[in-house]
């Protein structure tokens, strides 16, 4: 009975963390319709802001305090509100998801730069060493304030909600956005209001969460994503369910650590278990409404791609890598072997979030499970474990879709984060067991060591051999993306995007084309998890965590979510060595770049190569003489690098220099015939709204329905054919 | 137009934030503590009590990996990019870089500059970085990964030779291709201390719980550690596996009080401090608490001003730097930390990898200019009385890992008090200088493990 009551304060101290964290999650999702995946980053930046205050300065607590809650949290949201969230009025909810997880991963790239991530930090604990002893048992003051200042958000929030004006008009807004805004209340005043409010809350979530545990950006920012679990008990409407929420997650949580056996097979469970509590409560939610009910044009164009083209590029992707691996170092070699394999897993999200519209956030788990079946299965060196791989992965893939199915947009997307944080937390790193005689171990005792594949009797264990091996494979899965695309199947996709409603009006089946499509993108994942593990030799779980699985969703929809050479640029951006090389001391470049890119995400919908890329380069691809002469340069600048007559850093920046200079010589030729477009070379981003034109005037982001039924604004890019107003 | 305007709005933005963190970036490097100062340091390239080390010489060619006429690049593991406990064993890059620096300044290795590699295995990347290090580099000298089983069959695999500062898991104690400076040994284990402690609290250790965090990397160990204390009269009454991931310690604490433990060797192998705050909101002191050569480091120290810790020991078997005036080596260490990596905190973890470095460097010097794994490896396992010129307590004779070494018996106990530790002579009962060198203390257990 003891135990009990200890793990019930524990679990009711969590909980308090939960409901706070949570109602901020809610109260901005109500008011401004955006689902903001960043509040677990908003949280740990605060945790950090705090420690810098507190300890590294050695700042008072209650002005450290303070000063996080109520002059850098509020301005981070009004900056939030004004710099981010307002331009994403209007735009897909693929969009907002993306920005808001762009933003997440750039303040934990940000925070990692600043508060340098191998030092050691801790906060000492509220009120360290006073505890209120109550009979058997005893509760620490910095629980008990957590207790009393969840408490307080509580009402707080009620009385703000029920009692002032402000209040009045967010609830209003949760009701009928169109309706408040036609009674003189601004959308802008509301939504900069729940912004504050929000980070505010976060920010103290932050805070409290901070003295439990050693300060570590992702640590922290995952923590306070399992808080997730609770709005969606509250269904991201209900402030008084989001605290039951909290309340069922934070027991579930304490419980499972004091009642849980102490056994290395459950003992990781604990970890998965808000993960579970989330995915059960997505199930609980009601069925999705099909969208449709208006005009909906989705705002990513997938142009249909010709086979001579696709043809090209994979002969140009393996014709470069060939060249590539003939002049880089053996060191830079063991560095860009891991392009091929992350290449791959962008890759595999093209069908499901290109085509298909559904966003998912586990790819990488299915390239963990895709490396865990080539490190057993290849163990001799078998490439057809790669085929085995994909098996696996399709038909775990469809297990997860299975239950998924029936929800939409950002609840899918949280379907697939629970399943991936809970592969993370407790599956990948089981220790060996038996099952049916055979021995399982998903990592071995820590780490998968793989052996180089065999192809015709000979074992590629050159850096080189493998690392145009990888090429050939990346080509061939390039190849069957475009065939998907081409196909009936890819046109089916297409059409269940842009109107799930009117492809069931006409006796479409959906659920088996998701599946399908879920089940193929998780075997493309699986193909590159095996691979990008081949490239590094050995692998442990911690290779394929939740968020380089994001940094890659990112990069993707950045460069271009629907072009197979988005997923070179993916590679080799992640793997490739030449940001390690240029800037050696700024490891989170990387992600900070991924994130401020992904943050504008808003205004270039489609990615760098359908709205850049593709129209500079096609002037040039036109002109044979000037193409032959791009060749030529290449190519001969590589023969001098071979040759040994310049070295690797001018023969990158002659092939930059001809990759950037080629368009403007196109463009210089048209000038001179007077046949050059005004635009030229710029992508035309100018953005027109369809479908809301004869509704009324906007008024912000729709409310969505428990289900994550969205009525859409649209909006397209000036200029596609039939959609201009 | 507007969306121009909107670009530069962006580029704006990133600028000024980009500007606000390197604003605060060089607020926060100036808030760490710095290292001991006021030693003197040999520019000559000699240390203590070993002799000339590092100095000018022809270089010459090599086919070796990782040696070339000009430099020799090394490898130092360890996990401070891990999110468990973020900078655990930085020491180790720190001290590398320091010691190559002053290596380099008074010449190299026979001319050849040493080039550090740091190699962050982040808690579970043991094998991957292993892996790297295999692509360029000669040796790995003076690291330690906390979770180092899977590594071992890639470097030796590759031939990585190893002058280790620490090895954990049974795999990497007796692998090929390494020496460990402090002799350490599956088979025998130098654990005195147990028996030191024994003297003083006889009955609490009828009561002793132990343990360590789940993974085998870890408890192979702290089971060695269990077996050494019953040969000395413990009874084990708790022994717990709590995972590695654990925040909350008091479920662990609950459970050692309830089952009466009196001799506490906390089962929390990171941090001691949430353990003790949890001990204190529990309210659980038991007689004494053991802790092993880790906590000694400032943290330690600090958390007994925030806590309130029950009288608890440090068995090291480094020179304590409370006792640095009577070590001309560890002054040097200092003194070398303070000029190359000054800003940097010294510890436990700084004398492990210098006692490496300073192996290293001898027997590479004494490889004149073929300098190759087999040679190094084979003049470091022919030292005699090995002491790292005073950072650690003596080992007889040195030994390749898999040649059966014999560790040294001698420790020291430190009593943990608020912002110090303090060299307990009276249960350490020195014999041999400031150590107590009792060979009773050196436990030969039955099984040699995996």
């Amino acid at each position: 009975m003891h135990e009990f009551l200890i793990f019930t304060i524990s679990g009711l101290a969590t909980a308090g963390i939960y409901a706070i964290t949570a109602s901020g999650l809610t109260l901005t999702y109500t008011t401004t319709g955006i689902f903001n995946w960043s509040h677990g980053a908003i949280g740990m930046i605060a945790a950090f802001a705090y420690w810098q205050m507190r300890v590294g300065w050695g700042w008072p607590t209650v002005a450290s305090i303070l000063i996080c809650l109520f002059v850098l949290a509020p301005l981070l949201g009004i900056a939030m509100e004004a710099g981010v969230m307002r331009r994403l009025e209007g735009t897909s909810e693929a969009s907002k998801l993306v920005v808001t997880l762009a933003l997440g991963l750039s303040f934990l790239g940000i925070a990692q730069w600043v508060w340098n991530p191998t030092t050691y930090r801790t906060i000492p604990p509220l009120f360290l060493g006073h505890t209120l002893v109550l009979g058997p048992v005893r509760i620490s003051y910095n629980d008990l304030t957590v207790l009393i200042v969840a408490l307080v958000v509580a009402i707080g929030l009620r009385l703000l909600l029920y009692r002032t004006r402000l209040g009045v008009t967010m609830r209003a807004t949760v009701d009928d956005r169109t309706l408040t805004a036609l009674n003189g209340s601004s959308s802008v005043a509301n939504a900069r209001a729940a912004w504050v409010i929000g980070c505010v809350l976060a920010a103290l979530a932050g805070i409290l969460v901070a003295p439990t545990l050693t300060l570590s950006a992702t640590a922290l920012t995952l923590l306070i994503v399992s808080a997730y679990a609770a709005s969606v008990i509250g269904r991201l409407r209900s402030i008084p369910m989001t605290f039951v929420g909290a309340l069922i997650l934070g027991l579930a949580v304490s419980y499972s650590v004091a009642y849980l056996p102490q056994n290395p097979y459950v003992q990781g469970f604990g970890g998965a278990v808000p993960a579970v509590v989330l995915f059960i409560a997505l199930l609980a939610l009601p069925q999705s409404r099909l969208r449709g009910h208006r005009l909906l044009r989705s705002r990513e164009l997938a142009l249909r791609p010709s086979w001579r083209g696709t043809a090209t590029f994979s002969v140009c992707v393996i014709a470069g890598t060939v060249m590539l691996a003939m002049v880089v170092s053996s060191s830079d070699l063991f560095s860009l072997n891991r392009v091929w394999g992350l290449a791959i897993i962008g890759l595999s999200l093209i069908p499901l979030v290109g085509f298909a519209g559904r966003l998912s956030l586990c790819q990488m788990t299915f390239a963990g499970i895709g490396a865990a079946v080539v490190g057993h299965l290849g163990a001799h060196g078998n490439p057809l474990s790669l085929l085995a791989a994909a098996g696996v992965c399709a038909i775990v893939g469809l297990l997860v879709a299975l239950p998924a199915l029936r929800l939409s947009g950002i609840y899918f997307a949280l379907s697939t984060a629970a399943f991936a944080v809970a592969m993370d937390a407790w599956v990948f790193p089981l220790p060996p067991f038996d099952l049916f005689g055979h021995q399982f171990a998903p990592f071995g005792s820590g780490s998968l060591v793989f052996s180089p594949f065999r192809v015709g009797g000979a074992a590629l264990t050159g850096k080189e051999a493998q690392f145009i091996a990888g090429s050939v494979v990346f080509a061939l899965l390039c190849l069957i993306v475009v065939a998907v695309r081409r196909s009936g199947f890819g046109q089916r996709l297409m059409a269940l995007k842009d109107s799930p409603a009117a492809c069931a009006t006409l006796g479409m089946n959906a659920r088996a084309s998701t599946l399908a499509v879920f089940a193929l993108s998780a075997a493309l994942a699986g193909i590159g998890g095996g691979l990008y593990g081949e490239s590094l030799g050995s692998a442990a779980p911690d290779v394929f965590q939740f968020f380089t699985g994001l940094s890659i969703l990112l990069v993707m929809v950045v460069v271009g979510i629907s072009s197979v050479g988005a997923g070179v640029a993916c590679g080799l951006f992640l793997g490739g060595p030449t940001l390690a090389n240029f800037f050696p001391s700024l490891s989170q470049l990387t992600s900070v770049l991924v994130g401020a890119a992904g943050t504008g995400v808003g205004t270039t919908p489609n990615g760098t190569i359908p709205s850049g890329l593709r129209p500079v380069w096609s002037s040039v691809v036109k002109r044979r003489w000037l193409l032959g002469a791009f060749v030529v340069v290449v190519v001969g600048v590589w023969a001098l690098r071979l040759s040994g007559v310049i070295d690797n850093w001018t023969m990158t920046w002659i092939d930059l220099a001809a990759v950037i200079g080629m368009p403007g010589v196109a463009y210089t030729v048209d000038y001179r015939a007077g046949t050059a477009p005004p635009a030229f070379g710029l992508p035309d981003r100018r953005m027109v709204v369809v479908g809301e034109a004869n509704t009324g005037p906007r008024t912000g982001a729709p409310v969505e329905t428990p289900a994550g039924d969205t009525a859409n604004a649209v909006v397209v890019p000036a200029g596609s054919p039939g959609h201009g107003t | 137009m507007r969306s121009k305007i909107v670009g530069w709005r962006t580029i704006a933005m990133c600028l000024v934030v980009a500007a606000a963190s390197l604003v605060i970036s060089s607020g926060v490097a100036t808030g760490s503590m710095s290292a001991a100062s006021g030693a003197t340091v040999s520019a000559k390239g000699t240390w203590p009590g070993v002799g000339t080390i590092c100095g000018p010489g022809s270089g010459g060619t090599s086919t070796t990996r990782g040696v070339s006429s000009k430099s020799i690049d090394v490898a130092t593991f360890a996990d401070p990019g891990n999110t468990v406990q973020p900078g655990l064993n930085v020491e180790f890059f720190q001290a590398a870089g320091a010691f190559a620096k002053w290596c380099n300044a008074a010449g190299g290795i026979n001319g050849r500059k040493l080039v550090v590699h740091d190699r962050d295995a982040a808690l579970f990347n043991a094998a991957q970085v292993t892996n790297q290090a295999c692509q360029q580099d000669f040796m790995s000298v003076g690291g330690g990964m906390a979770l180092d089983q899977p590594s071992v069959s890639v470097r030796v695999a590759c031939g990585l030779g190893q002058i280790t500062g620490f090895t954990v898991s049974d795999a990497a104690v007796d692998a090929a291709l390494q020496v460990n400076p402090e002799g350490t040994n599956n088979s025998i284990v130098s654990a005195g201390w147990y028996g030191a402690l024994a003297k003083k609290y006889p009955k609490a250790i009828k009561f002793f719980g132990t343990g360590g965090q789940n993974n085998p990397s870890i408890l192979e160990p702290e089971k060695k550690w269990q077996t050494a204390a019953e040969a000395q009269g413990y009874r084990t009454v708790d022994f717990q596996e709590p995972p590695l991931t654990v925040t909350d310690w008091k479920p662990y604490v609950e459970q050692a009080q309830s089952k009466g433990v009196q001799a506490l060797q906390p089962s929390d192998d990171s941090d001691i401090t949430p353990y003790v705050q949890a001990m204190n909101t529990v309210g659980y002191n038991p007689a004494f608490m053991l802790l092993t050569t880790q906590f000694y480091a400032a943290a330690t120290v600090k958390a007994a001003t925030q806590a309130q810790f029950p009288a608890t020991y440090v068995a090291i078997q480094n020179w304590p730097f409370e006792l640095a005036s009577k070590s001309p080596g560890l002054q040097q260490l200092q003194g070398i930390m303070h000029k190359y990596a000054s800003g940097d905190t010294v510890d436990w973890s700084d004398e492990i990898a210098f006692n490496s470095w300073v192996l290293f460097a001898k027997s590479a010097a004494a490889c004149g200019t073929n300098v190759t794994v087999s040679c190094v490896l084979k003049n470091a396992a022919a030292q005699k009385n090995w002491t790292g010129g005073g950072l650690a307590a003596p080992v007889a004779q040195l030994a390749m890992s898999n040649a059966n070494p014999i560790p040294s018996a001698c420790f020291v106990l430190m009593t943990v008090k608020p912002n110090k530790f303090v060299y307990n002579t009276a249960v350490t009962k020195p014999n041999s200088g400031i150590w107590n060198c009792d060979p009773k203390g050196l436990i030969h257990l039955k099984s040699t493990g995996g």
